[in-house]
């Protein structure tokens, strides 16, 4: 069962600002959700779940080449806040 | 015959002879959208003076006898591909005014064949969903009745089609959104095998499970589309080099094959009339020679945990790009780095993204990782085991695509966990990354389309293909009356 701290702890590391008045209805519907995910705890696992994900899968890797990329300004279009072909953030050190 | 109700083929040679332009056809198709999306809302933007510049440049290219098989033809792309220009958002008032530096790979083949590019369909936000109703700009209707859902995440696209608002679309499969919508608003549909279409441009969800594929009105029809949007892409890690013909067994006797029946797809919660046209389908494939043999998948039952927790995991990871900061919405009162980012990702996103961002990050946070994501993980393992055994000696799979017809709007879409759970024919495919095709077997008893699923191991794609065409054939289709 989810409660209260622990949805503030998963919005925090999700950076996603949750209201206190919102948190009770989300509180409901993640442990709802999560009820259903619980299905598989009554799945029988068996020798091979410690291998899960060891294995390397490689992709098919390109040859890594130089070549021209995307025009700065072309990429800066998108931004609110931009000066002298960089983005600009609020203060990060308070 | 209304130039609408022919397939892509027939206006091929329409064009080629010079009896019609790509011009006309375009803006045959741009007044049909005028006159009839106000009821559908299947478009989130319609490119107008981009697709008749493009229809010029299609007639231009005929005229010197260079056409291609999508030369001229007027398409509809979901909007989760980017191209070069035009606003692409999503679904999401994250990406109210994202305007892409550059085009999908998807988007760029098309291009190169002179297809005509009507505009950009309605899709649930970042294609979380199975209704098309959380898209933060057009609700779509299904066009077969209005009061009902197109299904999702490819609604726009789905109703685009079946309305005849554009000839073919491209949509985009995570755990059933081509397939679904296909099924709900009777077309074809088809999710190709994992890494065989690039994702290049495709906006990311779950990465290990996204697929765009092509929503057409026959399975002909989205052979003709893969085989211009397939092949290898060198700027996606995942492309593959395997080439794939996908018109290559279009025609050919189905006689001799073994389709494989998975009891756990026809029992509880399927709705009866799904069931009985799908077996009804089965029995018609009986007849054409074909040997049905009924099999098992035990991992069914986890199939929907397991695809929601790798979904949202990714999804987690993938959506933290959307900071307020490079691209997309951006809170502007902030004082600090921290407030720009957590108020932005509050007011940009929609409730169920919100949600499965948290769910993946509970999957993956300390603590319930073993228990969460590592156990879908296994999961995943066994469904493909179950696969690999069952096409050891079948050749394809016949499934449902879906538990119901389309439902009302306002009816489940607002509860996740039923929403979930009507995902459950769909995500087995994307889980073990293989080709899944939907096609109409039949209508329920308010003339709803019933979708039924042909499921094949991976790079069978035109095995698949050649499948859903032989029932096709003789397979009469209604058209939504609008």
């Amino acid at each position: 069962m989810l409660d209260t701290a622990l949805i503030t702890y998963l919005a925090e590391l999700s950076k996603i600002e949750v209201e206190e008045a919102s948190r009770p209805k989300l509180v409901a519907e993640m442990s709802a959700i999560v009820e259903l995910m619980d299905t598989m705890n009554d799945l029988i696992l068996e020798e091979d779940f410690q291998k899960v994900g060891e294995g390397v899968h490689l992709n098919n890797l390109r040859t890594d080449v130089c070549k021209a990329s995307y025009e700065r300004e072309k990429l800066l279009q998108n931004a609110l806040y931009k000066k002298d072909g960089f983005f600009v953030v609020p203060k990060i050190m308070e | 015959m209304e130039l609408c109700d022919r397939n892509i083929a027939e206006l091929r040679t329409l064009l080629d002879s010079k009896e019609l332009s790509s011009v006309e056809l375009t803006r045959y198709y741009l007044n049909r959208i005028e006159k009839i999306d106000a009821q559908i809302d299947s478009y989130i933007t319609v490119c107008a003076d981009e697709a008749i510049q493009a229809a010029k440049k299609a007639d231009e290219r005929i005229a010197k006898g260079q056409a291609k098989a999508l030369t001229g033809i007027p398409i509809s792309i979901k909007d989760n591909m980017c191209i070069e220009g035009i606003r692409t958002t999503c679904g999401s008032k994250m990406l109210e005014s994202f305007i892409p530096p550059y085009s999908a790979t998807v988007i760029h083949k098309l291009l190169n064949e002179q297809a005509v590019i009507l505009g950009k369909t309605s899709m649930d936000e970042f294609a979380m969903g199975g209704s098309t109703q959380t898209s933060y700009y057009k609700k779509t209707k299904n066009p077969h009745d209005l009061t009902r859902v197109p299904g999702g995440s490819s609604g726009g696209s789905a109703a685009a089609v079946a309305a005849r608002l554009s000839a073919i679309s491209l949509g985009s499969d995570t755990g059933g959104s081509i397939r679904q919508p296909a099924a709900f608003c009777g077309i074809t549909g088809m999710k190709p095998t994992y890494g065989s279409v690039s994702r290049f441009g495709l906006i990311a969800f779950g990465s290990s499970l996204d697929q765009i594929g092509p929503m057409a009105h026959s399975a002909k029809e989205c052979a003709t589309i893969l085989n211009t949007i397939g092949g290898y892409d060198c700027n996606d890690g995942t492309s593959s080099r395997q080439e794939i013909d996908f018109e290559s067994l279009l025609g050919k006797d189905i006689k001799g094959m073994i389709v494989a029946l998975p009891k756990e797809f026809f029992e509880e919660g399927i709705d009866k009339e799904v069931r009985e046209s799908v077996l009804a389908a089965a029995k018609k494939y009986e007849e054409m020679g074909v040997c049905i043999e009924e099999v098992s998948m035990p991992s069914l039952k986890y199939a929907i945990a397991a695809y929601y927790l790798l979904s949202s995991a990714e999804a987690s990871s993938n959506l933290s790009r959307y900071d307020g900061i490079k691209f997309g919405y951006c809170m502007p009162h902030a004082k600090t780095y921290k407030e720009r980012i957590e108020r932005t990702r509050r007011e940009g996103f929609g409730d169920e993204v919100k949600r499965r961002i948290l769910l993946g990050t509970y999957a993956l946070s300390s603590g319930y990782y073993d228990a969460y994501y590592k156990k879908a993980l296994y999961i995943r393992e066994k469904i493909k085991e179950e696969y690999n055994k069952i096409f050891e000696r079948c050749d394809v799979m016949l499934t449902p695509t879906a538990p119901t017809v389309a439902f009302k709007r306002g009816a489940i879409e607002n509860d996740p966990v039923k929403m979930y759970l009507a995902d459950i024919c769909t995500v087995t495919v994307n889980i073990a990354g293989l080709p899944g095709i939907s096609t109409t077997c039949g209508y329920d008893k308010d003339n709803m389309p019933i979708g039924m699923s042909i499921i094949g191991k991976a790079f069978d794609d035109a095995k698949v293909i050649q499948v859903a065409d032989a029932f096709e054939k003789d397979f009469i289709r209604k058209a939504p009356s609008l």
